[in-house]
């Protein structure tokens, strides 16, 4: 079993902390030289706008009440029509509100602001490089020697060992896990009984990752099905009885 | 990990795996049950048993044959079971033994036990995908034990994907290590 000292370094990377989590860019060669800094403002801005940790940011003022989602700034009125939408294609498994009926977007900020950092770092001409945000990860092109990017997947009975890995290729740049105990709370059950507390989803995008691992955690097997039917994903679901569900990627 | 222990493990995480296709038993008597098919042998009176292991899963222990036995007469699968080489010697069977195939919506899984009097000393299995009946999609998310997941080849990982905690603020010790190593 590897433990986390094997992990290879990489020469070139950038990190930051932001959105309550840690963000780690790693490139494959030299990096753009705002590269980094220009990332760090894509986070920045949307921490500002969306966390709700900050008693001055919009999405406070919207869940409080204070602000109609109508009166809203485009900006939040899309990534709130776009956690709606992932609700409503993932039959209500990922939802953008709390139990309470408050209105919750985390479950789509991060991912947003992998992809919105994504389009930044091609435009500055980066075009290798593996983006970390909190475990949630997008990749582009491949290693500095060639090989693809490969993401170990954190053992849910060992948070210091690795249970898997998944090897990236273009059609499969991004890999999202969602566990029990995450922190954000924008995880919450729709099944009766749990029926997995880890979930890694591969996906083509990483939004659809972050998302469906979020939405197979809350919706259980059920969800599972529909996912994999409906996108071209790869999972690897942990079993709240100790087992694995796992696609062709995932099995050894 | 020693080999009994891995067994143990893996029993355990079979139990529960059985006990998803079977009749909704305790995890211990759905691997029972499977155990059982195969070590129906005249003559055999070996008590099977997995203690307790370290991992989350369930206690899988085999009950004495006799009503190990009884459980898999009255037991609803169909599939026929195989015992490739079978003796009894001292007090307990010997031999490998391949249990019913059991399946449910996600695929199926059929688990061979070898026994050295009436001690577990090895489980392997194979899993399949669904009929050719069920949707496409059933088949290609399917139940696996921790041990047959494509395990990480830490060499070529360049960096990490999990769930977030609020206790461990950064994602994990892993990652970590390889941002101080950078």
């Amino acid at each position: 079993m590897p433990t986390l000292a094997d992990v290879q370094s990489a020469a070139h990377r950038h990190v930051f902390e932001t959105m309550g989590t840690t963000v780690s860019l790693a490139f494959a060669g030299p990096a753009p030289e705002r590269a980094g800094g220009v990332v760090e403002r894509v986070f920045a801005i949307l921490d500002r706008r969306f966390s709700l940790y900050r008693a001055d940011s919009e999405a406070t003022a919207v869940a409080r009440g204070e602000l109609a989602i109508a009166d809203a700034s485009p900006s939040y009125r899309n990534s709130y029509a776009l956690a709606k939408r992932w609700s409503a294609e993932t039959r209500g498994a990922f939802t953008a509100h709390r139990p309470d009926g408050s209105i919750d977007l985390c479950g789509v900020i991060k991912a947003q602001a992998i992809r919105e950092s994504a389009t930044a770092l091609v435009r500055l001409g980066a075009r290798a490089w593996c983006l970390n945000a909190g475990g949630d990860v997008l990749t582009s092109g491949v290693q500095a020697d060639g090989r693809p990017w490969v993401i170990g997947i954190v053992d849910p009975d060992d948070r210091h060992a690795l249970v898997s890995q998944f090897t990236c290729a273009t059609a499969l740049p991004a890999v999202a896990t969602s566990g029990t105990a995450e922190r954000g709370e924008h995880v919450w059950r729709t099944a009766s009984a749990p029926d997995f507390r880890q979930v890694t989803v591969a996906a083509p995008d990483i939004m659809t990752a972050d998302v469906l691992a979020t939405a197979i955690l809350a919706g259980g097997r059920e969800t599972l099905e529909h996912a994999v039917s409906r996108w071209p994903i790869e999972v690897l679901a942990a079993t709240t009885s100790g087992g694995y569900v796992a696609t062709a990627a995932f099995r050894g | 990990m020693s080999t009994r222990s891995n067994t143990a493990a893996a029993l355990a995480s079979l139990g529960v795996l059985v006990a998803g296709w079977t009749i909704g038993t305790g995890n211990g008597q759905a691997l029972a049950q499977t155990v059982a098919t195969g070590t129906a042998t005249p003559g055999s009176t070996g008590t099977a048993s997995a203690g307790t292991t370290t991992s989350s899963a369930a206690t899988a222990s085999a009950s004495n044959s006799t009503s190990a036995a009884s459980t898999a007469s009255t037991g609803s699968t169909t599939a026929s079971s195989s015992a490739t080489s079978a003796a009894s010697t001292g007090t307990g069977a010997t031999g490998t033994f391949t249990g019913d195939t059991e399946s449910d919506r996600f695929g199926s899984i059929t688990v061979t036990v070898t026994l050295a009097d009436g001690k577990i000393t090895n489980v392997t299995y194979t899993t399949t995908v669904g009929d050719q009946h069920s949707a496409q999609i059933e088949a290609r998310a399917i139940p696996t034990l921790k041990a047959r997941v494509l395990a990480a080849n830490s060499a070529q990982v360049s960096s990490v994907s999990g769930a977030t905690y609020t206790t461990d603020k950064y994602l994990s010790s892993l990652q970590s290590a390889l941002d101080k190593a950078a």
